[in-house]
């Protein structure tokens, strides 16, 4: 069985990881703002430059993106967990409707991350996920603050350039977090129900109804091909 | 040959449908910074600020006015440019504007230190008041590097101005009653004469509050391209709606007498 959200996990995990590259650049730029001008202007002001529109540019392709991706995860999770509450529209809506995504955002991850936890195979996940809804939504806010300060300033100073910086790329790294964490949930429950039903699926216990050739012998901790570096200890804790 | 199409197999089965979405998205931020970096050259001017000659060392009350010129090389230059400025006109342009942007700047500075020259020697011969040939040099030497940040003659008239404020000890601005700016070159024969930028020069004073504009008069003698700096002044004061008052001057004692029948007493 595959995941309907696998493919785009995978491709807003590459764009995250690129956003966040391009974030550290711009810090790295920031950085240099801040210690000399005349060096920034001689040597980083085009790098920054051409850092920044890449990683504009980039922002709303992974706005996108995560939109569909999320969309995905709950089509993917009330397949997985029959009872889960919030509908893939709904999720929808919690991330886009203002003032509502106040509670919308964190609201999401928590309620997935306590799903997550029901099952032993994705515990260690989901109190990840429910445990970062709350910073989530502090740097989300934090960071848009900030960025609108900047924008109707005359002459931001140096010093909230950087602390902007920082900001931005610990948001944009806890949403790779958060990205790598639930792909990796999700597969974790999806081959923990695939070894339940194949376990029924044995000789004795066969029915017609369960030996569908999809459903295949599940491979415990199949290697996640984009996030190895950052899920490491967070292994899935599958029982065959 | 069973080895090969097996291999080309492996290869095909490789590509992952990620791979292919990921390289496709990524080409959009890329081709847009690529865009943004392409040469592309643009001049520009934008207001700038009038100036108090007393902060080039004059103790004087009047104001000269500089506006910005300068160029961009490519679509994130004149976005940054913009940015800073939002007032900024810009005009399209080739690869030579910084060769050009930087011969003007070097004939700006020598035309700067020879309208500064003219206003020391404008004020020796209206104050009737010789000085020695050292302390001319010295005043001369001071002047330049305190205006080193400016390139131009158009500061001539306004630092004359000032000059006689100091050296005659008086106040044309009536104890900061009215705000004088004003832009022209200060020649030898002590006639004011043509420059350039009018129209961002009126938008910088009027900005500043400025209650006077001194202008060149020189619409009889006006040998360039185009309108003279009166004429313009007049359409540009008309078109903006401007409030201060702009005031041609031919000499720099058109413009004392201006200043004086002001303030009477």
């Amino acid at each position: 069985m595959r995941l309907y959200s696998e493919v785009m996990s995978n491709v807003l995990k590459i764009l995250l990881w690129a956003l966040v590259a391009l974030v550290s650049i711009s810090l790295l730029c920031t950085i240099v703002f801040a210690i000399d001008v005349d060096l920034y202007l001689d040597y980083a002001y085009s790098l920054d430059g051409f850092v920044g529109i890449c990683a504009s540019v980039l922002y709303y392709i992974v706005l996108i993106i995560y939109l569909i991706w999320i969309y995905r995860v709950h089509v993917d999770l009330r397949d997985l967990f029959p009872f889960y509450s919030r509908t893939p529209g709904m999720s929808l809506a919690c991330m886009m409707i203002p003032f509502f995504n106040f509670y919308g955002i964190p609201s999401t991850y928590y309620r997935m991350g306590q799903y997550m936890q029901r099952l032993p195979a994705t515990l260690k996940q989901g109190r990840f996920i429910s445990g970062l809804a709350a910073p989530l939504i502090t740097l989300f806010f934090v960071t848009s603050g900030l960025n609108r300060v900047i924008t109707r300033m005359e002459e931001p100073s140096a010093t909230l350039y950087l602390v902007s910086s920082i900001f931005d790329v610990a948001l944009y790294t806890l949403f790779l977090v958060l990205c790598i964490l639930v792909s990796r949930g999700l597969k974790n429950a999806c081959l923990s129900r695939q070894s339940a039903v194949s376990e029924l699926d044995s000789p004795e216990l066969s029915t017609p109804e369960l030996s569908t050739p999809e459903l295949e012998t599940p491979k415990l901790d199949a290697p996640d091909w984009v996030s190895n570096n950052l899920s490491k200890g967070i292994e899935p804790n599958v029982k065959g | 040959m069973g080895c090969v199409q097996l291999s080309a197999n492996q290869t095909k089965r490789r590509v992952r449908p990620e791979i292919i979405i990921v390289s496709l998205l990524l080409l959009l931020p890329v081709s847009a910074a690529i865009i943004c970096f392409l040469p592309r050259y643009y001049v520009f001017s934008a207001p700038g600020e009038i100036v108090s000659v007393q902060d080039i060392g004059v103790n004087g009350s009047v104001h000269f006015c500089y506006v910005r010129e300068g160029f961009t090389r490519n679509l994130f230059e004149r976005w940054s440019t913009q940015r800073a400025f939002p007032d900024a006109e810009f005009a399209p342009a080739d690869a030579s504007a910084a060769d050009s942007f930087t011969e003007l700047k070097e004939i700006g500075e020598e035309a700067r230190d020879e309208t500064i020259m003219n206003a020391i020697t404008s004020v020796e011969d209206e104050t009737e008041n010789p000085v020695t040939e050292d302390e001319f040099d010295q005043r001369l030497d001071s002047l330049i590097e305190e205006t080193a940040d400016y390139y131009g003659d158009s500061l001539g008239l306004m630092l004359a101005i000032g000059l006689v404020e100091e050296a005659q000890e008086e106040d044309f601005s009536a104890n900061g009653r009215y705000i004088i700016s004003g832009t022209g070159t200060i020649e030898p024969d002590h006639s004011v004469g043509s420059v350039g930028a009018i129209r961002d020069k009126l938008r910088t004073a009027e900005q500043a509050g400025a209650d006077y504009f001194f202008v060149p008069k020189d619409k009889e003698r006006f040998y360039y391209e185009g309108l003279s700096n009166e004429e313009e002044a007049v359409l540009v004061a008309k078109e903006l709606g401007l409030r201060l008052e702009i005031v041609p001057v031919d000499t720099m004692e058109d413009a004392l007498d201006f200043l004086r029948n002001l303030n009477p007493s």
